[in-house]
């Protein structure tokens, strides 16, 4: 059996070279090249100055959080939350009159269905091991239909 | 002498046949070669112990003579968004640190039937929501191409997928598994100078893959060759009854031909002519258009094609994400599995809280503004104005595929703008602006669906890989793959030359 060392990736690189073809030039063209040597105009012109419309008020941000369960917690992030529906603003002029949604690529096949029967299961263990606090074979939570305190009325 | 040693899977399964190397050998070494660069943070989590087991089985199989395929023996890596059964799955965020799946992910489960050897999980952005592998709780990976790896000089990797690209891009796997949502293969494996496949979307089982964005998320894959890449895509792909979106038609797996048998005559591709986007490097210009020169120079028939809502892409990609995102993300709230706050108030307030310390930033903004885009008054205006919009830029595609007289079968784009960007520069940007960028010419192929390639062609001047993207229609990847396969001959691109691979062998 050979022994495998770092040689062998050396000795590799020796090999392939070896018999190398001749490293293509990237100057020299032999056909009138159909790659468009200038950048196609932008559709879409930069509208990150226009921060004024301020789209986004502090009812709204309570509601996302809410929503979101997660907290808007720094200049940063409300900055970066107004950029990026300015961002989503990009596409609202694109006429789509007439063109139905793409929900999913597959829309011409059938989705495959099973029979409603049990194929597997009896992991319990397996499947509470996971949770960080179990009761007997429950998962654990606080108490339920508490609203959620919400700072900077 | 050792002339077959060349790195490909099938001369190293040839080699295990005929006992001149053996799995056991070849996996102490990749474990070893992993250690010795930890520098590039390649890995989340190598499992040493699992994969010399694994490769001592696979040893048995190679003595009695009965391997369980060409891949039986191969170490692979695969990222840490794939469930592993009783290995740590952390999709590199705080939220999933502890969780240890108790499956295998379909494409893991199909790996190991095959007999590959587990070499352990690659890093990634947390959730996947990245394009540098530079937002994981386990610190950013590096690029192995780096002209310099100390400080802040290093180049990133690309993602989310960095880890993986850069795991085979050092030679410390034969393959990886990565995930593609919008270019999250292709653009760490343009990056890192090897080749990335994201297959057509239902062609490989998402089961087990932790999901970002349902309608677009496909496993991918990574390889030094395209080749070893259709070795890797013939064991993953095909139906699985756990994945209702697997496309329910038969896998038949591919065989491509040698180089020479390969006849481009009849085949037509396109430039489309979108893809010179404001930013493209004049480097990657001339890459494009030089093999565009040498695939007209072989008797292909190479025109311009227009893709004209290319530009509406990303945008309609960055509101699709974020709201599928929102919804995805809401599954995670501390009690059946990962990260649980101590917050007992309440159980909105358990949730808050888990979630608050669970999620970084780039999570929390994409769930809150895709909360803001699915809002009862945004609804129309934004989510079912993108999915119009997703159904032009899917048209574009299959006008220019299906079109009687003027059909191309492939299509030859940039796959990034630039090469690897330094760390120190990319991290100045935003996350948005970081994907915005570094996506435009991979996430429209995850719009429409469509199976695409990224291969490495040529060094730039700074010595870092340039690469191209092939993209083809759907289910089309023998062809696709055949061009690259071509190109790749070519070019005789070497992903082991890289400076830092050569002083860490020394």
């Amino acid at each position: 059996m050979l022994r495998i060392s770092n040689k062998i990736r050396f000795y590799c690189k020796i090999a392939a070279k070896s018999d190398l073809k001749s490293k293509l030039d990237f100057t020299q063209l032999r056909h009138p090249t159909k790659v468009p040597q200038q950048p196609e105009p932008n559709a879409f012109p930069d509208l990150d100055n226009n921060t004024d419309d301020d789209p986004i008020d502090s009812k709204t941000i309570q509601l996302l959080e809410r929503l979101s369960l997660v907290d808007l917690d720094s200049e940063e992030a409300l900055k970066t939350l107004k950029s990026s529906i300015q961002f989503a603003n990009r596409i609202v002029d694109i006429p789509t009159e007439n063109v139905p949604a793409l929900y999913t690529v597959l829309e011409k096949q059938q989705l495959q269905l099973r029979n409603d029967s049990v194929t597997e299961g009896n992991c319990r263990q397996e499947i509470l091991r996971n949770a960080k606090i179990t009761d007997e074979d429950y998962f654990v939570s606080p108490p339920g239909n508490i609203p959620l305190e919400q700072q900077n009325e | 002498m050792r002339r077959h040693l060349q790195f490909g899977i099938k001369q190293v399964h040839s080699s295990y046949l005929d006992g001149r190397l053996s799995p056991h050998l070849v996996t102490e070494q990749a474990v070893k070669d992993a250690l010795s660069l930890r520098t590039l943070n390649a890995f989340i989590r190598l499992t040493p112990e699992l994969a010399l087991l694994q490769a001592k089985e696979s040893e048995e199989r190679f003595q009695e003579k009965q391997p369980k395929s060409e891949l039986d023996g191969i170490p692979i890596a695969v990222k840490d968004n794939f469930c592993t059964a009783n290995v740590p799955t952390t999709c590199a965020s705080r939220m999933l640190q502890d969780f240890v799946p108790p499956y295998n992910a379909t494409v893991v489960s199909r790996l190991r039937q095959a007999g590959t050897v587990l070499l352990g999980k690659t890093n990634l952005d947390q959730f996947a929501m990245g394009a540098g592998t530079v937002d994981s709780i386990y610190g950013p990976t590096k690029n192995i191409w780096s002209e310099d790896l100390s400080k802040d000089k290093w180049r990133i990797a690309g993602g989310s997928s960095g880890g993986s690209a850069s795991a085979v891009a050092a030679g410390l796997c034969y393959a990886a598994i990565g995930s593609d949502t919008g270019g999250s293969t292709r653009n760490p494996a343009s990056y890192c100078g090897v080749v990335g496949l994201k297959p057509t979307y239902g062609l490989v089982s998402r089961h087990g893959l932790i999901p970002l964005v349902n309608s677009m998320d496909v496993p991918g894959i990574f390889a030094r060759s395209v080749n070893d890449c259709v070795k890797v895509l013939n064991v993953i792909a095909g139906p699985d009854s756990k994945d209702s979106t697997t496309i329910r038609q038969p896998f038949r797996k591919l065989q491509l031909p040698e180089v020479d048998q390969i006849n481009l005559r009849s085949i037509s591709i396109g430039i489309p002519k979108e893809y010179h986007c404001l930013g493209l490097s004049p480097e990657v210009l001339a890459t494009w258009t030089k093999i565009a020169d040498i695939l007209e120079c072989a008797g292909a028939k190479v025109e311009q094609v227009s893709l004209p809502h290319t530009a509406a892409s990303i945008f309609v990609y960055s509101i699709l994400n974020q709201c599928e995102v929102a919804s995805n993300m809401a599954r995670y709230d501390g009690i059946e599995y990962g990260h649980r706050a101590l917050d007992e108030r309440s159980t909105e307030q358990l949730y808050a809280t888990t979630r608050a310390e669970g999620f970084n930033q780039v999570v929390k903004t994409r769930i809150l503004t895709g909360n803001f885009l699915l809002l009862r008054k945004n609804y129309q205006k934004y989510f079912e104005k993108a999915l119009r919009v997703r159904r032009l830029i899917a048209e574009d595609f299959s006008k220019v595929f299906e079109t009687n007289n003027q059909a191309v079968d492939i299509l030859l784009t940039p796959t990034t703008l630039t090469e690897a960007p330094l760390f120190r520069d990319f991290s100045a940007l935003s996350n948005r602006d970081q994907c915005a960028v570094q996506d435009f010419c991979t996430q429209p192929a995850n719009m429409a669906g469509i199976p695409a390639v990224s291969i490495p062609v040529r060094l730039s001047q700074n010595g870092l890989p340039l690469s191209l993207q092939l993209m083809s229609k759907s289910l089309n990847e023998q062809l696709l793959l055949t061009v690259a396969r071509w190109i790749e001959a070519q070019v005789s691109f070497e992903c082991l030359e890289s400076g830092q691979l050569q002083a860490a062998e020394q």
